[in-house]
């Protein structure tokens, strides 16, 4: 009975039989902190209950949980980069290693970024997470070169939740790679990615989180970073690979002064169904955001942008900007773009959105053309310039490269 | 011209009621009887019956519409079993308005109904808690072939114009309250405007209600031939009562080939009234439909005024202003679906909360497969005027065409310290100063509005804006 330890090989059953006593069992036979388990079992019961949510531009119907296999032997993720930090004292390891060794500092964040209850996904996550990356970076400490972390679902496997929690101590500095890749399978896979940042008092992130899973991958996941006093984040969310992904993804203003500036990129093909739902919640006083998120959909592709400002009634003097941009490269694409504002306070410094939707600028191609340049290069310099904002907040060159060609590749 | 329109509204005087005293008053309540009663009494044909009770089925299975478009938790506080369905305050409509009944012609006297009629429309509908009492079209316009009759008389009256075109824009399964209004749909207004005429003064139609617990259900057609022109204005008010009233109206538009049609709305209900309205027009090739709604009144508001573009060239316009006081929430905005090529849509919002008041634009630009070179434009600006207020803007935009320009930009903000500075500095009182810029913000849609109505807008604003600095 190995669903959430290495080692054993008793067949699991699928999610259809599981139950709360075996979810409880395993927990407990994997040594794991009571409050732990009890936050499994609490998941797998309001998983069990709830009705899915009513995410009506992402295409579920396909996809039945109830027949996916957990994986018997979960891989603990590729991280690169963990010697370097734990030269200056910064802890990157995988998530089942760090809680025989720090149960108790994870045991005080996890869940608190992405509520497991939120709804029937992230009740999924919470409850069967079997393993993920812990990192942690001390006060003071900054880090020079990227970690890397790269989740792969195996061949053969079907359905996997890594579980990356990440808390960053006052005036520490990071940046952080989150990449999920997935190989071709002959059914159709699941990948439930939860993310918890904690960013401390002064402290700053630079965060890419990379998704480009096989076209039989569904990627449902859910990310937060929570921003503590005059915390500042920068991040890059790129939406390229799987079937159909949902990603809801928050970053929380908590504390006064603290900042993000947020890239995205959507690139939705053949029959890619790619959901992207940011929020920007602004609770602290002085706090800034600005996102910009980049859209390009060609072939049957469908990609919906939901993204919300919401400022708390309490919050003061909040400047926040919302933009996306979507281009249409075939007539057969959709994209749909929801770019919604919540303000229940009118402390307001500047609160505003904007949302474009368009295809290539025929213009610029007969100029480039008269240059010399053939019409499809012409499309593809337009579209990798349309992405450059979000590619050079890559915090890493190799990947940043690596991510370029795949893009493209595809145009 | 313009001081010749001057008319002397007394605003104070809207909260007022009169005496009840019905020919006929619907049981509270809905049900299978009173639409059968309330369908023979207007002596109908068969067909609307029947159309009327398949509503009524749809209507009961259909739940509180609280997700998606409609969602709204304030939807669940209405209680249908204590509304009258069916309230009858006269005879039939008079086109001689001494013949109107005293104590409705006061109401609308009041109101400086008659006046305006005689001095700038081209005809004047009056309707008084179900049914229109009163209703009069200019002689020169009525030669031409034009017609402008309440809904009630013109399903006798025009009976194949009236089956062509009913429910075939909004059907009663749109949605639980147009399945609501297709059953027990009481007045309105019907227009026609035959081919090539135009119009160029508004017709009007006046919307009271008058009783408590009184549920007003006007429905209205208005057909625009091929390069037709018209403007239809619309207002709304009622008393005061201490408990909830229901105003759930359906209005279908057809605008044909090269026609033109404004709908203007400016809606000052009560606020303990729930106004859940549908409105929808259809744009045929190069006509041009325009939406100018105003939403100052009402407890709560969903109002989505939509175009559907279903012509090449056809044009789309809404353009509304929301302003939300204490207990109110205006959940307004627009749709435009573009389905033929060549469309251009265009969206201007401005709301405004205060005292707790709550302003939400939700709206859609969908651009349909086929609809090559779309353009929409979308702005929304939402002002706050106080620490107890509220905004959402929560637009939709599906666009499934590569050849489209979409532009949608909003802000959200609080009214600049320094514009207020700049105005109490020359002496202006902090209150002036305030309802000055409110009004300036208001501006774009003010402009658009007849001269008297503009004011009419501008002081009822004013007044809400009384007392507004602490």
């Amino acid at each position: 009975m190995a669903v959430l330890t290495n080692g054993s090989t008793s067949p699991l059953g699928t999610l259809g039989t599981l139950s709360v006593a075996q979810v409880l069992e395993h927990s407990q036979a994997a040594n794991e902190p009571a409050w732990l388990t009890e936050m499994r079992g609490a998941a797998w019961s309001a998983f069990q209950q709830m009705e899915a949510p009513k995410w009506r531009r992402t295409r579920l119907d396909e996809l039945h949980l109830e027949t996916l296999q957990l994986a018997a032997h979960p891989h603990a993720p590729e991280l690169l980069g963990a010697d370097k930090a734990a030269e200056q004292g910064a802890i990157f390891v995988p998530l089942r290693d760090a809680l025989t060794t720090h149960a108790d500092l994870i045991g005080s964040k996890m869940g608190q970024g992405v509520p497991p209850l939120a709804n029937r996904y992230s009740a999924l996550r919470a409850a069967l997470w079997q393993n993920g990356t812990f990192l942690y970076v001390p006060r003071n400490v900054e880090l020079e070169a990227p970690l890397h972390i790269r989740y792969t679902l195996p061949a053969g496997e079907q359905a996997h939740f890594p579980y990356t929690l990440v808390i960053v101590e006052a005036n520490a500095r990071v940046s952080l790679i989150e990449e999920h890749i997935s190989v071709e399978s002959a059914t159709a896979t699941l990948t439930g990615a939860t993310t918890e940042l904690f960013i401390g008092a002064g402290a700053a992130i630079r965060y890419a989180s990379i998704q480009q899973q096989n076209r039989t991958t569904y990627h449902i996941g859910g990310q937060v970073i929570t921003l503590d006093r005059d915390a500042s984040g920068e991040w890059v969310s790129f939406g390229l690979g799987g079937k159909v992904q949902h990603i809801e993804a928050e970053a929380r203003m908590q504390g006064d002064g603290s900042r993000i500036e947020w890239h995205g990129a959507t690139f939705a093909t053949e029959q890619q169904n790619l959901v992207i739902v940011p929020w920007l919640r602004h609770i602290g006083t002085a706090t800034e955001s600005h996102l910009d998120f980049k859209t390009v959909v060609a072939d049957q592709g469908y990609s919906v942008f939901d993204g919300m400002i919401k400022i708390e009634h309490d919050s003061h003097a909040t400047s926040t900007r919302l933009e996306e941009h979507a281009i249409h490269l075939t007539p057969n694409s959709r994209s749909d773009s929801i770019p919604g504002l919540m303000i229940d306070t009118n402390d307001v410094a500047k609160a505003g959105h904007a949302s474009t939707s368009g295809q290539v600028d025929e213009e610029q191609i007969f100029y480039m053309q008269a240059r010399g340049i053939n019409p499809a290069d012409a499309k593809r310099l337009i579209v990798m310039g349309f992405f450059e904002t979000a590619l050079s907040a890559i915090p890493h060159e190799i990947t940043r490269e690596q991510v370029a060609a795949h893009i493209e590749g595809r145009i | 011209m313009v001081a010749e329109l001057n008319l002397d509204f007394d605003y104070s005087k809207y909260g007022f009621r009169d005496e009840e005293n019905y020919i006929y008053k619907a049981p509270k309540g809905l049900t299978e009887e009173v639409v059968r009663e309330l369908s023979a009494m207007k002596n109908e044909p068969e067909w609307m019956l029947q159309r009327r009770l398949k509503a009524l089925r749809i209507f009961l299975q259909k739940p509180v519409p609280l997700t998606g478009m409609w969602a709204n938790a304030d939807l669940a506080n209405l209680d249908y079993d204590q509304i009258h369905y069916f309230v009858r305050a006269g005879e039939k409509p008079q086109h001689d308005w001494d013949a109107v009944p005293q104590e409705i012609k006061n109401t609308f006297e009041r109101l400086g109904i008659p006046e305006a009629e005689r001095k700038f429309l081209a005809g004047v509908g009056a309707q008084y808690e179900s049914e229109v009492v009163y209703h009069s079209l200019r002689e020169e316009w009525q030669k031409l072939g034009v017609i402008f009759l309440d809904t009630d008389t013109a399903l006798h009256e025009q009976p194949e114009l009236f089956k062509q075109y009913f429910g075939t824009i909004i059907p009663a399964a749109d949605n639980k309250y147009a399945a609501l209004n297709t059953a027990v749909w009481s007045g309105g207004s019907f227009v026609y405007v035959p081919a090539g005429v135009k119009v160029d003064i508004p017709l009007q139609a006046y919307f009271r209600i008058n009783a408590e617990n009184m549920g007003q259900f006007e429905r209205t057609l208005i057909i625009i031939e091929e390069g037709a022109e018209a403007h239809y204005i619309e207002g709304c008010t009622a008393p005061v009562y201490s408990t909830n009233s229901l105003h759930s109206a359906v209005v279908e538009i057809v605008v044909k080939k090269g026609g033109k049609f404004r709908y203007t709305t400016i809606q000052n209900w009560a606020n303990n009234i729930f106004n859940l309205v549908t409105k929808r027009a259809i744009a045929y090739e190069d006509a041009q439909m325009e939406w100018v709604d105003g939403n100052i009144g009402s407890r709560l508001t969903m109002k989505y005024p939509s175009v559907y573009l279903m012509g090449r060239g056809a044009r789309g316009e809404v353009l509304s202003v929301a302003y939300a006081g204490r207990g109110q929430h205006q959940d307004a905005g627009a749709k435009m679906v573009h389905i033929a090529p060549d469309t251009t849509s265009r969206i201007t919002n401005k709301s405004v909360s205060k005292d707790g008041g709550k302003t939400t634009y939700r709206g859609l630009a969908k651009v349909a497969p086929g609809a090559i070179n779309s353009k929409i434009n979308v702005n929304c600006d939402a002002l706050i005027l106080d620490e107890h207020s509220a905004s959402d803007t929560i637009p939709y935009i599906e666009i499934e065409e590569e050849q489209t320009t979409l532009a949608h930009e909003a802000t959200v903000g609080r009214i600049g310290e320094e514009q207020l500075f700049y105005l109490t500095s020359r002496g202006i009182p902090e209150a002036d100063a305030l309802s000055m810029i409110v009004l300036g913000f208001m501006e774009p849609f003010t402009r658009e509005l007849p001269m008297e109505y503009a004011l009419e807008l501008n002081r009822l604003i004013q007044m809400e804006m009384e007392g507004s600095v602490g």
